[in-house]
Formats: C-alpha cells, sequence, structure tokens
C-alpha cells in the first residue's frame, strides 16, 4: 500500500525546507540593498519584479499574422516572469529597470539570473551572493544602474517613501 | 600543436570542429593554420579569474550561420561550473535551427564520480535543454557534445541528463537524449589471439583502479535526429577517432594529450 503519511511527513519537511529558503533568499537582496544603501545615498533599491509579455507566437499564428491584416486579431494572451530589477526610491520617476531574468524552483533553490548571454544556476545561498555581485560586476548592468542614480530626485512630500514590490 | 589540430580538421573535413582545455591563443593559432576563410572562430574561453572556461568552436560558415551564442553556469557555494556553451547555428542546407551545448565538465580530482555536484550538472544541464524544448518546433534538433569527464553509464548522463542507450525509447520521447557512444564503452576490437592492440574508449589514464580507459568524450543528439526531418543522424559516423601519433601520446603519462576525438555525422534529408 503507498505510505501516505510518509509522504504528507515529507512534504512538510519540504514546505519547512522551502519556507527557510526562500526567506534566506530574500535576505540576500536585503543584504545588497543595506550594503549599497550607503554608497549610494539611498538612490539603489534591487529587488525581484514580475514582468508581463505578450506570449511568443508559434508558428503558424506568425504564418497567419501575415495575412490578416484586414481582420482584427484577438488578444494574445500575457505571459508572467520574473526579473531582478532596480529603481531610485529617491526619484521623481521610481519606475523600475530590469537588470536581469529570474527563476526560482518551488523549493527556493535552484534559481536562475539571466543577463548578458549567461544563464547562472545556484543551488545555494553563497553561490547566489557571488552570483549576484558577478552581475553588478557586469558593464551593462553598471550603466543601467547609474542612470538609475542620475534621475532628479522627487520633490519633498509628507508621508515618506514608498516601498518597492514585495518579491518571491 | 596547431598544425596538428589543423591537419586533422582538414582530414575530417568537418563543418563543426569543438575544442576543450584550450585558451583564445590556442584557437587563434588552429584557425591561421587552418588558414580557410569561410571557416569562423567563436571563442567561449574566458581563463581570467574564476571559473576558467576553455572551449571554443570553429565552423564552416558556407554550411552554417550563427544565431545566438550563450553560457549555462551552475554554482555551488564558492564553485562555478559552465555546464556548457550554446552555440545556436542555422543550418542553411536544411533551414533549420541546431542547438549545439559543448561541454568540459569537471574532472573527477576536482569533483569526485560520486559527489552529488555530478548529479545536479546532469540534472541542470538538462533544464537548460528543456527551456529549449518549450519554444515553438515540438522537436527541436539539439546536439551535446564535448568531454564530460563521465562515462555514458554514469549517473549524470544517463540518469539525470536523460542520455539513454535506447534509441527506441529517445525516439519515442523528446525527454531522452540518444547517445550512440554507449556502443564505444568496450574494447574496439574482440580478441584474437595475434591481434594488435586496440583502444577501449577516449581518454586514457595509466593510473585507473579498474579501467584505464574511459569513454568521457561523446556526442549526444535529441529525439528530433531520429525521426523523419530534415536532418537524420549517421550513426555510424559516430565514432572514436583512431591516430597512430595520438595514441601514442595519450599512453604516455607525461604527454598534454590525453584524450582521442570523437566525431559525430548528420545527414540532411533532401526532399524532392
Amino acid at each position: 500500500m503507498t505510505d501516505f503519511c510518509g509522504a504528507f511527513r515529507n512534504g512538510q519537511v519540504a514546505a519547512e525546507n522551502a519556507d527557510s529558503a526562500r526567506k534566506e533568499i530574500a535576505a540576500v537582496f536585503d543584504e545588497i540593498n543595506n550594503q549599497l544603501h550607503d554608497p549610494t545615498a539611498g538612490r539603489v533599491e534591487i529587488y525581484r519584479q514580475e514582468y508581463e509579455k505578450e506570449r511568443d507566437v508559434g508558428p503558424y499564428e506568425r504564418e497567419m499574422g501575415r495575412y490578416s491584416i484586414a481582420f482584427s486579431s484577438p488578444p494574445r494572451a500575457k505571459e508572467k516572469y520574473w526579473g531582478v530589477a532596480v529603481r531610485n526610491p529617491k526619484a521623481e520617476d521610481k519606475s523600475p529597470r530590469r537588470l536581469a531574468l529570474w527563476e526560482q524552483s518551488r523549493g527556493g533553490y535552484p534559481c536562475k539570473v539571466s543577463w548578458g548571454n549567461v544563464d547562472h544556476n545556484c543551488n545555494d545561498k553563497e553561490s547566489l551572493e557571488g552570483c549576484l555581485a558577478s552581475m553588478l560586476e557586469d558593464a551593462i548592468v553598471g550603466e543601467t544602474i547609474a542612470a538609475i542614480m542620475r534621475i532628479p530626485d522627487a520633490k519633498p512630500v509628507m508621508g515618506g517613501a514608498t516601498k518597492p514590490p514585495t518579491g518571491q | 600543436m596547431a598544425a596538428a589540430v589543423a591537419d586533422m580538421f582538414r582530414t575530417l573535413r568537418v563543418d563543426v570542429f569543438a575544442l576543450g582545455e584550450v585558451c583564445s591563443e590556442d584557437l587563434r593559432d588552429i584557425h591561421a593554420a587552418i588558414g580557410v576563410p569561410s571557416i569562423s572562430l567563436h571563442d567561449a574561453t574566458v581563463l581570467e579569474g574564476k571559473p576558467h572556461f576553455d572551449t571554443g568552436v570553429l565552423f564552416n560558415r558556407n554550411r552554417l550561420a550563427v544565431g545566438s551564442t550563450g553560457s549555462v553556469l551552475d554554482s555551488f557555494g564558492k564553485t562555478t561550473l559552465k555546464l556548457g556553451e550554446r552555440v545556436t547555428f542555422l543550418s542553411q542546407d536544411a533551414e533549420q535551427d541546431i542547438h549545439l551545448f559543448i561541454s568540459h565538465w569537471p574532472s573527477w580530482l576536482h569533483c569526485h564520480e560520486m559527489d552529488h555536484k555530478r548529479t545536479e550538472i546532469g540534472a541542470a544541464l538538462r533544464r537548460a535543454l528543456d527551456e529549449v524544448r518549450v519554444s515553438d518546433a515540438p522537436m527541436e534538433f539539439i546536439v551535446l557534445m564535448g568531454d564530460y569527464n563521465d562515462d555514458p553509464c554514469s549517473p549524470s548522463l544517463a540518469h539525470h541528463l536523460l542520455a539513454t542507450r535506447d534509441r527506441e525509447l529517445a525516439r519515442g520521447s523528446n525527454r531522452f537524449l540518444y547517445n550512440p557512444f554507449w556502443r564505444l564503452l568496450g574494447e574496439s576490437a574482440p580478441f584474437v589471439i595475434e591481434g594488435g592492440r586496440g583502444i577501449c574508449g577516449t581518454y586514457f589514464y595509466s593510473g585507473g583502479d579498474h579501467s584505464h580507459w574511459h569513454t568521457f568524450d561523446q556526442i549526444m543528439f535529441s529525439s528530433a535526429f531520429l525521426g523523419d526531418g530534415p536532418l537524420v543522424l549517421n550513426e555510424e559516423g559516430c565514432q572514436i577517432v583512431r591516430s597512430d601519433s595520438i595514441e601514442c601520446k595519450i599512453r604516455l603519462s607525461k604527454s598534454v594529450f590525453d584524450h582521442l576525438p570523437v566525431m559525430g555525422v548528420i545527414d540532411v534529408r533532401r526532399t524532392a
């Protein structure tokens, strides 16, 4: 007979492990922001953000699309994905810029950071820290962050800064 | 060395020639020694800092165009391993994309054959292939080649990358890769009393406990190559390239050569 009790116990352990892995990953991003706060005068915040894009069409749909100018085409399904984003919480324009793509497995690790032409899988906290440090060393990522820091500050308003969206 | 490799390139008349354990200077020297204008070089080496990446590929621009390239990395703690360098070619004869993953996995010296990292490397590379497989075309043409520092029967390749010896299984499900190098695990010829010395794999290590030979160098193919599409595996052409001079060198423990090259052949199916 299938051992459902054993499966249940395994699931509970897996749930605890996944929860602690997700907290650990969130703490890595908190640590980046803590360390960057002073050298950037609080103008850089790095976090995970969900994005939306139109689903890629298949070859058939693509082919049909060539001949469908005269007809109204139905709206395409949206596809959600995660990215690593940067924003300037002090700026007038607080909209984020995407630095990399982010994927996370159900159990937290492995997670994957993709930028440039690199897909980097990380299997633990230490490797994630190393990977995100490499990402910050990338020239294009550096330019994006520099551009974010140059956005003029917002005029002071009562009520303080807004919080970034909550990560995964 | 560049001249010897260039000679091999010319003799084998290959369209894709992947090299491992090379630096940019080696690749430039080999490219120059080949001296054919239509041969291009994709240098994927990064030898400054850690980790070191040491692969590159020469290809025939008259038959293949590079669509995109990328590196797949996997990290554990402070260790970062390169699972493979992806080069997506457009075959001009077949008008079809071919996704090539070139790998040089860590040696048993740096990552023991029973180390769990090896199985994770196999699984992570399979996930990278899954990303290619979920694109529009249901059967993508994917070729994996390189020095895996594992035999075809090792768990990393057979169970986690799902590179099987079973052609029918691979043909029926594109989750699997077909690995023709299972057929090249043993002695190159049956025993006869006065037979010459054969080979028993692609890599020779005189200090091996149970065998001096391993079949670490392999080429694996996705299911699409076993179907009725425009590109078909020619399995008879999949072989270990024999060369008296290299075989002599790899048996010498002081030689820098310790691998024999491997070759794979893909036929373009012409439609009427």
